[in-house]
């Protein structure tokens, strides 16, 4: 008995030690960064306008400016669906796309000037052959691009777990001509354009506020610089610095309280602190050397400036309380113009090396550094309020200034069209709640 | 009056022209200054170049001390191996052989898997994750991938299960008894480097 039990025994160690001595391990370590190839196909409409026909290009725009999807040419294929359920995956495999967005847009007349899209759109997992979202929106035909973003925004999220800014705002400057300088808003992708400043002087740095609600901004209106608030919705302007000297870059804190700002109220740029009624200034640091072009670290305790104390201009950071100083970059001839991702991850600022100017990236946990840009003349680069992508101002061949985008794996570099005047400078609104 | 003007508009041209001046001398500084400080930190970047050069010659020699150590290994485990085998006899020497093909194809897995594993959606800190999978001789997937242990961030896990499924067919040896042994597979995954 106990003999048998015995070999049972045995059997069964040699049966169990047997299979978990079967299972290998392979162990992947790293990866690529790589485009998720995604296939947008028209959606089906009746009697859509020629511009709402478009919405499927809108939204495979957004898709590809983030850098993180490949959208299909899909130029080749005669049939599409509509439906998740007429999606045929092996023929959709076979063109090596791993998702398909489909749709239908429905019109719904509500009275005789307003007319409403009704959308009606799956995202589909080819691979795994599954519906992973149907969705229906609904919105003023005239409004077609935002409900377009919208589409993109959810799928973005979706399938990268962030928030996409397809629905988020930039601000630039203008310059019309010698006499006339104009702050603009517009969508993200440069459409939708409104004045919301026209003056006869220089326009600089604008800064929009964490909150959303107002845009800082430098001025020349005084014969010399000086840095005004201006009010988005009511329009209404305030001075907050007009020190002896210059007053520059400014740069809101996170809680959009406070702003850090540059004067050459003393000897050369110095970093001050400024509450946004214009009250309670104090300087950061006292040193001999220029420290300029101030940007909060997501946590508000931390300001990233560029300085030329080790020699060239580099990014250093400041702890805002003890005035305790570390160096954060080190490679190359100069890098300016610092600003934080949302996360405090990544370091975005302007490279400068063999007489080019170039936006780069570094990770603050690795200090790696990729150059997103090839130059040579780029400038004022500053984060998307998701921090997966870069605006920035780069010179054409002609030598006027245009604005742009270049996401943060570097793959994808696209110009935002905002017609042909020169540009001075742009900033990025936050996301909407 | 009409010379007070006059004076007052000269006046005014004046400052016009000496704030446009200063404006000017202000940017010359700047550039000087640059040009200054260029100077001076081209000594610094030529030690800071020379000390990269170092790093980097460090970091070689210590890949190559790494590259010895794991052929050191190898070499001790193939030693023991022939040890083993000339003790045991002619079975084990089979199982030598097999364990160098084994070897072979869990590297070709690796390859194939690993061009697709897109780690930009598993964001920037270090995670983890194990997956489980039984396949098929044609090296197609039995059913799903398994996951046995998550990032913890959702569009890292399904990119990483995508990054199986679109590395199918997996290559797999012809002979039968490699194959049981690689018929099924953990995959460790480490898409943003070593988690220690």
């Amino acid at each position: 008995m106990t003999k048998l039990l015995r070999s049972f025994l045995i059997i069964f160690t040699i049966f169990f030690t047997g299979i978990s001595q079967a299972l290998e391990v392979i162990e992947i370590l790293g990866g690529k960064a790589s485009q998720i190839p995604i296939a947008i196909t028209p959606f089906k409409d009746d009697n859509s306008t020629k511009d709402e026909k478009l919405l499927h290009e809108v939204i495979a725009n957004d898709l590809s400016r983030s850098g993180l999807f490949s959208p299909l040419d899909i130029s080749g294929v005669s049939q599409y669906p509509y439906d998740a359920r007429d999606v045929n995956f092996s023929n959709w495999s076979a063109l090596e796309t791993q998702f398909i967005l489909l749709g239908k847009i429905k019109k719904i007349a509500v009275g005789r000037s307003n007319t409403q899209l009704e959308i009606i759109w799956s995202l589909v997992d080819i691979y795994k052959e599954k519906t992973i979202l149907t969705i229906s929106l609904k919105g003023p035909a005239n409004q077609y691009r935002l409900m377009a973003h919208r589409v993109a925004d959810i799928v973005y999220e979706k399938l990268t777990g962030s928030k996409g800014v397809f629905q988020t705002n930039i601000a630039f400057v203008k310059k019309i001509n010698p006499k006339k300088y104009s702050l603009f808003i517009a969508d993200y992708d440069g459409y939708n354009p409104k004045a919301i400043l026209n003056s006869k002087h220089p326009i600089i740095s604008p800064r929009w506020s964490p909150d959303g609600k107002k845009i800082a901004y430098v001025s020349f209106e005084k014969r010399k610089p000086v840095i005004y608030i201006q009010n988005i919705q009511s329009g209404k302007r305030t001075l907050l610095a007009n020190f002896r000297g210059n007053n520059s870059a400014p740069a809101w804190s996170p809680d959009s309280r406070k702003l850090a700002i540059v004067l050459t109220y003393s000897l050369n740029s110095q970093i001050y602190i400024i509450k946004a009624d214009g009250s309670d200034i104090k300087q950061i640091m006292r040193t001999r050397s220029i420290n300029t072009e101030p940007a909060w670290a997501p946590n508000g305790k931390e300001l990233y400036f560029s300085s030329d104390r080790g020699g060239s201009a580099q990014i250093y950071k400041v702890d805002v309380e003890s005035n305790e100083v570390n160096r954060v970059t080190f490679e190359g001839r100069n890098n300016l113009s610092p600003s934080l991702s949302p996360d405090g991850k990544l370091l975005l600022f302007l490279n400068q090396e063999d007489r080019k100017y170039r936006v780069a990236v570094q990770n603050l946990l690795t200090n790696q550094v990729l150059k997103l840009t090839n130059g040579p003349d780029d400038e004022s680069p500053i984060f998307s309020p998701n921090g997966h992508m870069v605006l920035f101002t780069y010179k054409d061949y002609g030598k006027t200034s245009k604005i742009g985008t270049v996401s943060i794996n570097g793959l994808k570099v696209t110009p935002i069209e905002v017609g042909s005047e020169t540009i001075l400078e742009s900033t990025w609104g936050p996301l909407r709640n | 009056m009409k010379k007070k003007k006059a004076a007052e508009l000269k006046k005014k041209k004046e400052i016009d022209r000496l704030q446009k001046q200063l404006l000017a001398e202000e940017k010359l500084e700047k550039i000087q200054k640059q040009l200054l400080a260029e100077e001076k930190l081209e000594k610094i970047q030529k030690q800071l170049l020379a000390e990269e050069k170092l790093e980097k010659i460090q970091k070689d020699l210590l890949a190559q001390e790494r590259l010895e150590k794991l052929q050191d290994n190898l070499r001790d485990k193939d030693l023991a191996k022939e040890t083993r085998v000339a003790i045991e006899g002619q079975q084990d020497l089979v199982a030598g052989a097999n364990s160098g093909e084994l070897e072979k194809y869990k590297a070709l897995i690796q390859q194939k898997i690993y061009q697709n594993v897109n780690k930009q959606l598993c964001g920037l800190d270090p995670v983890e994750l194990i997956f489980e999978i039984v396949l098929m001789p044609t090296g197609d997937l039995i059913g799903n991938a398994k996951m046995i242990k998550s990032s913890k961030i959702e569009s890292c896990d399904l990119a990483v299960e995508r990054a199986i499924l679109q590395a199918q067919p997996l290559p797999m040896p012809q002979d039968r008894n490699l194959f049981s042994q690689l018929k099924k597979l953990k995959l460790k995954f480490q898409p943003n480097g070593n988690v220690n």
